[in-house]
């Protein structure tokens, strides 16, 4: 084994990670070579004063500055849920007003209206399946609004 | 309106909450020096610690309650640093040693000019290893630290990292290179005490 090939594998013996067969011919070259064996020496004297660093002391008030910073981030979260539903209302409300816009303006068609049934109380909304549904107030079916709909 | 927030809104009932909390509560002294270790400052060090109870918190459906909660936080934690690294630049994502993995010869000379945390080393407190550490290209740095700092075995390190065995065996070799030639030019002495109290 040479110099490049010890001194690349002298990491992994320090942390226990080399195979048998390779740790003993990294080791005997360690017997043979000054070089590679001061590299050894200062890499384990590195390893041991790493591992004897004292932990750093977190700043005064941090346990309760970090519980807020989660806490917010949960009333937001709870923000964002009561307004998808309210979301899915305005846009079905404003569906429903542009049909009957687009009904009105083409005088020999009677439009009748009808009275949506309510919007669910709960909705889960993913980003791949950005849609609302509602009921369609010109057909029994469902009618599928994008969700950005009503911020047009 | 983030719908990607709503469809993670499955998290927050109140038992959730209160065990979360009860987690951070046991586990941010620790999770701290971690951050302390790979960030250099203490300003740093909470930002991140802030970023990743976040992003656990976010996604503590997926957390299994068998594992540690700090290990799973600890994975949290660096890929928040790596993130934070990333959108400061002062991380490139085509890595030295990704290079190296394709065979190539890279050199390992610690470049001042770019060097990944310059503010670390200027901020850190004269600690020579501390700043050393900053010397070290982050991903080097996290693995280095994950090995010597923490404690963990190279397989645990590259699930902590996202990445395999062998590329936390090369970071592990190259940040210790990297660390070492640093404090030798920079702390001759202080090396040569490191040696003689082996």
């Amino acid at each position: 084994m040479n110099c490049r090939n010890a001194q690349a594998k002298l990491s992994a013996l320090l942390d226990g990670e080399l195979g048998g067969n390779e740790a003993l011919l990294v080791r005997e070259h360690l017997r043979q070579c000054a070089r590679c064996s001061a590299e050894w020496r200062e890499l384990r004297a590195l390893k041991l004063a790493l591992g004897q660093l004292t932990d750093a002391e977190p700043p005064a008030g941090l346990e309760d500055r970090l519980l807020a910073a989660v806490r917010r981030q949960g009333s937001e979260r709870r923000t964002i849920r009561l307004w998808v539903p309210a979301a899915a209302a305005a846009a079905a409300a404003c569906a429903t007003l542009a049909l009957l816009q687009a009904a009105s303006s083409e005088p020999r068609q009677t439009v009748v209206q009808r009275t949506l049934p309510p919007v669910p109380s709960t909705f889960e909304v993913d980003r791949d399946q950005a849609y609302v549904s509602a009921a369609d107030p010109f057909g029994p079916g469902p009618v599928i609004l994008a969700a950005g709909y009503g911020r047009r | 309106m983030s719908f990607a927030i709503a469809r993670d809104g499955n998290v927050a009932s109140t038992l959730d909450r209160e065990h979360f909390e009860r987690l951070l509560r046991e586990s941010y002294r620790q999770a701290y020096a971690l951050a302390y270790r790979l960030t250099g400052n203490g300003a740093d060090a909470e930002d991140l610690l802030q970023d990743a109870y976040i992003r656990a918190y976010r996604f503590f459906h997926q957390y299994d309650p068998e594992l540690p909660f700090a290990k799973w936080l600890s994975k949290i934690l660096c890929n928040a640093n790596i993130d934070r690294l990333r959108r400061k630049g002062r991380l490139k994502i085509a890595s030295l040693d990704q290079r190296s993995e394709e065979g190539r010869q890279v050199a390992e000379v610690a470049d001042w000019s770019n060097t990944p945390d310059r503010r670390m080393v200027e901020e850190s407190v004269s600690d020579p290893l501390q700043e050393g550490l900053a010397a070290v290209r982050p991903e080097f740095r996290t693995a280095v630290v994950l090995a010597d700092i923490e404690g963990m075995e190279y397989e645990e390190i590259a699930q902590t990292m996202g990445t395999s065995v062998g590329t936390v065996r090369s970071r592990i070799h190259r940040g210790r290179k990297q660390l070492r030639r640093y404090l030798s030019e920079h702390f001759p002495d202080y090396v040569a005490r490191m040696v003689d109290e082996l």
